[in-house]
């Protein structure tokens, strides 16, 4: 256990894309990050720069046009990542699977690591998925910097 | 002539939690023209509510938004029990009205959450949200969900609120409105709150009403449009009256919403106290619903619009929503023009509290 | 059966309508496409102090119908979603996406304008 193993697993930065959900899931991971389950004991920190983050969270599912954000967004991001699908939408588009312009979850469109179900994913649920996905980085890749 | 540039704003934003983009033609620091780029959220569920059959979407429909997916599921069962000719019984329409203000409460308080968040308030952003989970609370020991609530049925709703839970609501929220009192005068007269809102994105009466601006766009423009004043649900019984403000700014839409979240706990109290005995919901047998109607509620947003098209059998022909999102999104392009590009965000973007996922569906 | 109180109007007399309701302070609260047997219907929904008036239009297939975007600037976001999703034909509109609102190319061109299931569904 060296340094980057502790760090990744005890920091992990956090961007959050909204793709085709109804909000539920978006705002319940919102309220994660706010007192009452108060993500930040974990050091856990939202950020707006996918270039800073090492944990994608996505909520809702992917549909034609927000397919090449969702790519975009994973790619702009350092190795080693995580990906965290928030509420059934991003796992499987739920409801939506037979809409005309649902392509499915949203592991059709990138490699996601962590499922956390519920419609909406309940804060506790967003938690521990986000911090199941903060071992798997810590457990992931070589010491150096950006090994996958 | 000085240089053009276009910005893409979204659709993944730090401040915005939606994926909505809008492409800023600006020149130097000012917006000249803004133009929405839609589709992000789009699924296609008018299409699918005509698969399924009439009761399934009643599920279906409350997916459509998570902030106000209650509102959906009353104004969607409001069309089909006027189809099917069923009159709900006084209790459900009472306890509808409770569910449908706590609504509106816990969106108001997201909304004045990330307003604060995208001015950079995030000690008032992180007490908002200690308050909403107050609000989260009750819903959730009410309805069983915290946010698709799946409360409200065709004919009624699904489960009753016992006397001594409802009182025990009743405290939780006076409490809840206790905090807001400290908050409230933090937002409306902070000075730095004042500075980067007033005066910003007017839109007069006049405009407002060419724009089709509804909700609390509307009222904060002079417009005294509340749905509620239909009296669908209990709001016949209740006593209130529409928040209106003159000025038309973001301020004056500040205002109007948290003056509202006073509104509601009022309401709730008032529905509380006059809560009648008896059924909380009626069975539908084998009524099927038959014809056309429009039906409208007000939503944390403003009007919401549903029309049904059924033709006797299970499944529905036509299910047309129009959001208030999809109202206010002229407007937010008039706010827009000529406005500094380190507004756009905080200060246009949120003053209409857009829902996009209602938008597109 | 309980049919909407619309007004039932032909596509001429659309524009004319449209301007005698603005000029009497209507708002225009939505457009809604449905299909019919034969082709399109399209519904304008207006609303004046809570109340609401209706003017229905049957169009054929392929029928051209006139924007109404310059006398109510809401239209836009409406008629541009009809032309996306149910192949309405819009002239005249200044912002115009190309019936590509929502969907983009890899989705069903119109994906409304027929049944769910019926043949020739994409």
């Amino acid at each position: 256990m060296g340094v980057y193993r502790w760090a990744r697993q005890r920091s992990p930065w956090i961007v959050h894309f909204n793709a085709a959900s109804c909000n539920g899931c978006a705002i319940e991971f919102f309220t994660a990050m706010t007192p009452i389950y108060d993500t930040e004991r974990f050091g856990i920190i939202n950020t707006g720069n996918p270039k800073h983050a090492d944990i994608l969270v996505m909520t809702g599912g992917a549909n034609h046009r927000n397919a090449r954000v969702i790519k975009n967004i994973f790619w702009q991001m350092p190795a080693p990542k995580a990906v965290v699908a928030v509420g059934v939408c991003a796992c499987s588009a739920g409801i939506f699977h037979d809409c005309y312009n649902m392509l499915g979850g949203v592991d059709k469109v990138i490699p996601v690591d962590v499922y956390v179900p519920g419609c909406a994913a309940r804060p506790e649920a967003i938690i521990e998925g986000i911090l199941r996905a903060a071992e798997l980085l810590a457990e992931s890749g070589g010491e150096g910097v950006g090994g996958d | 002539m000085r240089q053009r540039t276009v910005i893409p704003f979204g659709p993944q934003h730090p401040v915005f939690p939606e994926p909505l983009q809008l492409k800023l033609h600006l020149e130097e620091e000012r917006v000249i023209e803004a133009i929405p780029v839609l589709g992000y959220v789009h699924r296609g569920l008018e299409k699918l509510a005509e698969q399924k059959d009439f009761v399934q979407n009643v599920f279906l429909i409350e997916r459509l938004c998570g902030i106000c997916s209650f509102m959906h599921a009353l104004c969607y069962c409001q069309g089909i029990e006027s189809l099917i000719g069923l009159q709900v019984p006084d209790r459900a329409r009472f306890l509808r009205t409770i569910w449908a203000e706590l609504a509106r409460l816990h969106s108001h308080h997201l909304w004045l959450g990330l307003l604060a968040d995208a001015l950079g308030f995030e000690s008032l952003f992180m007490q908002v949200f200690r308050n909403r989970e107050i609000i989260m609370d009750v819903i959730e020991a009410t309805t069983g969900g915290r946010m698709i609530f799946c409360s409200c049925l065709i004919g009624g709703v699904r489960r009753d609120i016992p006397n001594d839970l409802l009182k025990e609501t009743i405290a939780r929220l006076d409490q809840a409105e206790k905090l807001l009192d400290q908050i409230a005068p933090v937002i409306l007269a902070e000075y730095t709150v004042k500075e980067r809102t007033a005066n910003l994105g007017i839109v007069t009466k006049e405009q407002a009403r060419k724009l089709g601006a509804v909700g609390p766009v509307a009222r904060a423009s002079g417009i005294a449009m509340d749905m509620r004043t239909l009296g669908y649900a209990a709001y016949g019984d209740l006593d209130f009256a529409p928040i209106v403000e003159e000025a038309g700014d973001c301020y004056a839409r500040i205002v109007v919403r948290v003056k509202e979240m006073y509104q509601s706990f009022d309401l709730i109290k008032q529905a509380a106290k006059r809560m009648p005995k008896g059924e909380h919901a009626l069975p539908i047998k084998r009524l099927l619903p038959d014809g056309e109607t429009v039906v409208r509620v007000e939503q944390p947003r403003g009007e919401l619009m549903y029309y049904i098209r059924a033709n006797g059998s299970k499944k529905l022909e036509r299910v047309r929503v129009r959001t208030p999102t999809y109202a206010n999104i002229p407007p937010l392009l008039h706010m827009l023009t000529g406005a500094q590009l380190a507004n756009v965000a905080a200060v246009a973007v949120l003053s209409i509290d857009p829902c996009i996922s209602c938008v597109e569906r | 059966m309980r049919e909407l109180e619309a007004i039932e109007i032909g596509v001429d007399q659309l524009l004319g309508e449209a301007h005698l309701l603005a000029q009497d302070g209507w708002r225009l609260v939505t457009i809604t496409c449905a299909r019919s047997e034969d082709g399109c219907e399209v519904i304008y929904h207006f609303d004046k102090d809570l109340k609401l008036k209706h003017l229905r239009l049957q169009l054929a297939l392929e029928q051209e119908v006139p924007s109404i975007m310059p006398i109510f600037f809401p239209a836009y976001l409406a008629e541009n979603e009809a032309m996306n999703l149910y192949g309405l034909r819009v002239t005249g509109l200044n912002i115009d996406y190309g019936g590509r609102l929502f969907t983009t190319a890899e989705a069903p061109r119109h994906p409304m304008a027929r049944p769910a299931g019926a043949r020739g569904e994409e």
